[in-house]
C-alpha cells in the first residue's frame, strides 16, 4: 500500500470520527437529564442555578438559541456553521467559541506533550536499568505499580506541598510560565509511566525469546545489534500505538489536574459547558478534542508504518 | 554523551529565559498591589453577563441603586428616585460623575446602558416587569413598569444592570470585553491566556478614593488550591477555602473569618398534597427532629447559623419575633403520633405504608451532601426513613416524588427586597411553590404589599407573612449559608457585605506591608 492511499483512508477516518464525537455528544446532551431552556435560563442568565425564571424568558432563550428546531436540524445548523469555520458564540460567556478553545488548547497540548515525553524519558530509564543490571527488575516493577495505583489528585497535593509550599520552588497554580507546567505535567508523568514500562518490560521479554533473536545471536552478531535491530525495534511495535492512545487521552483534558492546577485547559472547559448546556461551546471542543485524537492516532500508525513493514506489505493499516 | 554544537546557545537561552522569569514573577508583586483571587475563572467581562464579577469584586461599574449590609437601599449611581406614578419611577442621578474615558453619567447613557443589558440578558426585564426605560431630562431616568411595583428601586441594584459606557470595547458579536465603567477601578489589562485581571484605581473617581492603587484577581476555581494559594504567598485574598481548613489557617496568622449570606438551606416536599406532609403535624415535627446548631457546628464548621425565619437577623427585612424552631425529639415522636404515624421496628407505619422517603440533594454546593447525611441521621431517630441521593439540581424536580424531599440551597435576596423570597416559595402561584402550599391570607397580603407605596405597611404585610410560614411550615429551613474570606495578616479595612452574590471588595482596603 502507497504511503498516500494509507494517508487517504487515515484521513477519511478522523473526518469519521469527528462527525461521530460531534453528533454523538449532542444526541447525548438531549437525553441528559433537565430541560435545555431551563438550565440556560437559570445558570448563565440569572446567574443562580437554584432560581428559576418567568416561563416567557424560557421561550426567549429556546428561541434565540434554536432549542424548538428538531434536534437533527439543530445539529445540522451547527455542521454547517463548523465547515465553514464558524463554531458560533458560548452560550456562557458570549465570546466566540473558536477563541476560548485557541486559548485553552496551548495550556492542554504543552501538558498532554510534557507530561508523555518525561514519561517516555522515565520509562527509558527504567528500562535500561532492567537490561544492564537484571537486579533491579524488582525495584522497577515496584515503582510501575507505584505510578499506576497514586492517584493522581493526591499526588498532585503531595508535590504542590513539597515543591511549592515547603521548598518554595514552583507556584502552586496559574498558568502564564512554564514554570506553571512542572508540577501538573510531573504527576501526570508520574501516572503514566508505570504503564509505559510494565508493557514495555513485557514487550522485551517477549523479543527476547523469539526465533529471529536466537538466529542473529546464533550467527554471531553483536549483542547491541541484536538488541537495537531485532529485540528493540519488534519490542516497540505494541508500545506505539499505546502511547499514541495516550497522548491522545491527555488532549481530550485532565479535568481534575486542571482544577487542581487553575490550568485554563480544555477538560474544564467541557465539563463546564456540559453544566450549562452550553452547545456550541461543547460540540466545537469535542470536535476539537476529535481531531487531535485522530492526529495523534494517525501519528502513532506513522511511525509503526515506519517501524514494522508487515504494515507496508499488508496493508494492515 | 554527544552534544550537537549547534544546541548549546539554545540551552544557555533556555537557562537564561528560566533565570530571568522568577525575576519578573518578583517585580510584579510591588507594595501597593491587592491580589485577589475569585472562585470562577475570569472569562468574560461583560457587565451585562458577569456583573457579580465586574460590579462586586472588580468595582469597575456600579448600579443606581445600591444595598447597605442591612439590605436597606442606598443612593448609588442615582442620588434620589421617587414613584411619580402607579406604575413610574424617575430616578435623579448623581451630577458630575464621569466614566473612565472622561465622557459624563448622563441619562442618555443610563438608558442605552440598561436597555443593552436587557438585550443580553432577558431575565432583568422581565423578572422586575418593566415595561420600558426612558429619559426624562438630562440627569433623569425614567422607568415604567407592566404592574404596580414597590420594589422596582431594589430590583436596580441587581449587578447584571450596572453602568457601563458606550464605549466600552466589544466583540463583533456585541459582548463587552474591556467595560468602561464609572467605578472606583478601571479596567487596565485582561490577560485571557493567565485568567487574570489587572485594575488599576480611578483617580477620578467620584466618592471615597480606594486607598490601593492596583489589584490583580486570577480566578481560582478549586477551594483546596485556593487554600494552598494564600499558604504559599501569591496571593493576598481569597474567598471559600475547604470550610476544615479555616482553623489551621487562623493558627498560621491569616485572618481567617466566616460570614452569613443571604441564602438559606432549605428542605422541602414533593407535594402538599397527597403525601405525609398534607398534615402540617409531620412538617413540625421533621422541623423539632432537625438539630440546627449541630449541623452548623459539626457539619459545616461553623460556616453558616440556624435559620428562623427566611431572613438573617441582620436583614432589615426580617420579621422580629421568629425563633429556630425548637431541636426536640420528644416532641417531634409525639407530633407524628398525633398524625397517626406509629412506629413499629424503627419506622413509623401509617394504613399499612412505612414512612420510607428519598432526600435529594445535589453535590454542586459542598455543604449540602454533609447536611442531608446528617438529616437522614436526625430523620432516623423520629422514625423516617431518608436515603439520599445525588443529582444534578436540574434533574430533581423530575424524579421527585410526592412523598420525596429535597434539601435545596436557595437564595433568599437576589435582589433587596422581601418580595423575591417570600412570593416565590409561600405565594400559591410562586415560582418555586412546586410543593403547592396555597394561602389565601398569604396570597392577599404579598399582592397588596408589591404595589403598596407606604414602606411601614409593606413590612408589616411582609413580617404577617414571615409570622404565618413559620406557624404552617410548608419548607423546613435548615440553616443560612455561610461563605468565609482568608486574608493575609496585610490586609486591613475588609467590611463583609451579605448583599454581595459572593463577596464584594471596598474602597476600604488598604495594605500594610
Amino acid at each position: 500500500m502507497t504511503i498516500a492511499l494509507f494517508l487517504f483512508r487515515r484521513l477519511g477516518m478522523a473526518a469519521a470520527t469527528v462527525v461521530f464525537a460531534t453528533a454523538l455528544t449532542f444526541v447525548l446532551t438531549h437525553l441528559a437529564p433537565g430541560d435545555a431552556a431551563e438550565i440556560i435560563l437559570s445558570r448563565v442568565f440569572i446567574g443562580d442555578p437554584e432560581t428559576a425564571g418567568a416561563r416567557s424568558d424560557l421561550a426567549v432563550v429556546a428561541t434565540r438559541f434554536g432549542l424548538d428546531n428538531p434536534l437533527a436540524l439543530q445539529y445540522l445548523e451547527w455542521a454547517r456553521n463548523a465547515v465553514h469555520g464558524d463554531f458560533g458564540v458560548s452560550i456562557a460567556s458570549g465570546m466566540p467559541v473558536a477563541d476560548e478553545i485557541a486559548e485553552r488548547l496551548g495550556p492542554t497540548a504543552v501538558l498532554a506533550l510534557a507530561s508523555t515525553v518525561a514519561a517516555l524519558a522515565v520509562t527509558a530509564g527504567l528500562v535500561a536499568a532492567v537490561r544492564l543490571v537484571p537486579r533491579t527488575r524488582l525495584a522497577v516493577d515496584a515503582a510501575a505499580v507505584a505510578s499506576v495505583s497514586i492517584p493522581n489528585f493526591y499526588l498532585g497535593l503531595v508535590l504542590v506541598l513539597v515543591f511549592s509550599l515547603g521548598l518554595d520552588l514552583l507556584p502552586v497554580s496559574g498558568a502564564g510560565s512554564w514554570r506553571h507546567y512542572v508540577l501538573p505535567a510531573a504527576v501526570l508523568a508520574l501516572g503514566q509511566f508505570g504503564y509505559f514500562t510494565a508493557l514495555m518490560n513485557a514487550s522485551l521479554r517477549d523479543a527476547d525469546g523469539q526465533l529471529y533473536v536466537l538466529t542473529a545471536r546464533a550467527k554471531g552478531l553483536p549483542p547491541h545489534e541484536v538488541f537495537r535491530r531485532h529485540v528493540l525495534r519488534n519490542a516497540i511495535v505494541p508500545v506505539v500505538p499505546y502511547v499514541a492512545l495516550q497522548v491522545a487521552f491527555l488532549f481530550g483534558g485532565v479535568v481534575v489536574i486542571e482544577r487542581l492546577f487553575s490550568l485554563p485547559g480544555l477538560g474544564g472547559y467541557l465539563v463546564d459547558a456540559l453544566d450549562v448546556r452550553n452547545a456550541p461551546a461543547l460540540l466545537a471542543a469535542i470536535a476539537v478534542v476529535a481531531v487531535f485524537v485522530s492526529v495523534a492516532n494517525l501519528t502513532g500508525d506513522l511511525l509503526l508504518y515506519a517501524l514494522d513493514p508487515r504494515v507496508r506489505f499488508s496493508g494492515r493499516g | 554523551m554527544m552534544t550537537s554544537p549547534h544546541l548549546r546557545p539554545l540551552a544557555a537561552a533556555v537557562l537564561a529565559a528560566s533565570l530571568a522569569l522568577p525575576l519578573q514573577a518578583a517585580a510584579a508583586d510591588p507594595a501597593d498591589t491587592l491580589r485577589a483571587a475569585d472562585m470562577w475563572e475570569i472569562d468574560n467581562l461583560d457587565p451585562a453577563r458577569s456583573g457579580t464579577f465586574v460590579k462586586e469584586k472588580a468595582m469597575v461599574v456600579e448600579s443606581l441603586v445600591e444595598a447597605s449590609p442591612d439590605f436597606s437601599l442606598r443612593p448609588g449611581l442615582a442620588a434620589s428616585w421617587e414613584r411619580t406614578g402607579d406604575r413610574e419611577w424617575t430616578f435623579r442621578l448623581r451630577e458630575g460623575v464621569t466614566f473612565h474615558d472622561g465622557t459624563p453619567l448622563t441619562a442618555e447613557a443610563v438608558v442605552a446602558s440598561i436597555d443593552r443589558a436587557f438585550k443580553v440578558t432577558p431575565t432583568l426585564k422581565t423578572m422586575p416587569q418593566i415595561d420600558a426605560v426612558t429619559v426624562a431630562g438630562p440627569l433623569s431616568v425614567r422607568v415604567t413598569t407592566l404592574v404596580p411595583s414597590a420594589m422596582l428601586p431594589a430590583t436596580m441594584v441587581q449587578a447584571n444592570l450596572a453602568i457601563a459606557a458606550a464605549s466600552s470595547e466589544t466583540t463583533a458579536e456585541g459582548t463587552i470585553v474591556n467595560p468602561v465603567g464609572t467605578g472606583p477601578y478601571k479596567v487596565e489589562s485582561w490577560r485571557r491566556a493567565e485568567k487574570t485581571l489587572h485594575l488599576a484605581r480611578n483617580d477620578a473617581y467620584w466618592g471615597e478614593r480606594p486607598a490601593i492603587a492596583h489589584i490583580v484577581f486570577r480566578g481560582i476555581p478549586d477551594p483546596s488550591t485556593r487554600s494552598l494559594e494564600i499558604q504559599k504567598g501569591d496571593v493576598d485574598f481569597v474567598p471559600d477555602v475547604p470550610y476544615g481548613d479555616l482553623d489551621m489557617l487562623a493558627r498560621k496568622g491569616f485572618q481567617a473569618s466566616r460570614h452569613v449570606t443571604a441564602r438559606v438551606y432549605q428542605l422541602d416536599f414533593g407535594s402538599l398534597k397527597g403525601s405525609p406532609y398534607a398534615d402540617a403535624r409531620v412538617r413540625h415535627a421533621i422541623s423539632h427532629a432537625i438539630d440546627r446548631k449541630a449541623i452548623v457546628d459539626k457539619v459545616l464548621f461553623g460556616m453558616g447559623a440556624p435559620s428562623a425565619g427566611p431572613f438573617t437577623n441582620g436583614m432589615s427585612f426580617a420579621a422580629p419575633g421568629i425563633a429556630v424552631p425548637a431541636y426536640d425529639v420528644a416532641k417531634a415522636k409525639a407530633l407524628l403520633d398525633q398524625a397517626g404515624w406509629i412506629e413499629k421496628g424503627g419506622v413509623r407505619v401509617k394504613d399499612g405504608e412505612p414512612f420510607e422517603v428519598v432526600l435529594y440533594t445535589y453535590p454542586q454546593r459542598p455543604g449540602l451532601p454533609p447536611i442531608a447525611t446528617a438529616l437522614q441521621g436526625m430523620l432516623a431517630r423520629v422514625g423516617i426513613k431518608a436515603a439520599v441521593k445525588l443529582l444534578d439540581s436540574a434533574a430533581i424536580p423530575k424524579a421527585q416524588r410526592p412523598r420525596d424531599m429535597r434539601l435545596i440551597a436557595l437564595t433568599t435576596a437576589m435582589f433587596p427586597d422581601p418580595d423575591f423570597f417570600l412570593r416565590r416559595n409561600y405565594h400559591s402561584a410562586g415560582a418555586n411553590n412546586t410543593w403547592g402550599y396555597a394561602d389565601p391570607g398569604v396570597d392577599r397580603l404579598l399582592d397588596a404589599a408589591a404595589s403598596a407605596n407606604d414602606p411601614a405597611a409593606r413590612k408589616a404585610a411582609y413580617d404577617e407573612v414571615q409570622r404565618i410560614a413559620a406557624r404552617d411550615q410548608p419548607t423546613v429551613l435548615v440553616s443560612y449559608y455561610g461563605v468565609n474570606i482568608v486574608m493575609k495578616p496585610a490586609v486591613k479595612g475588609f467590611v463583609f457585605n451579605p448583599v454581595a452574590h459572593d463577596y464584594m471588595l471596598g474602597t476600604g482596603l488598604r495594605l500594610e506591608r
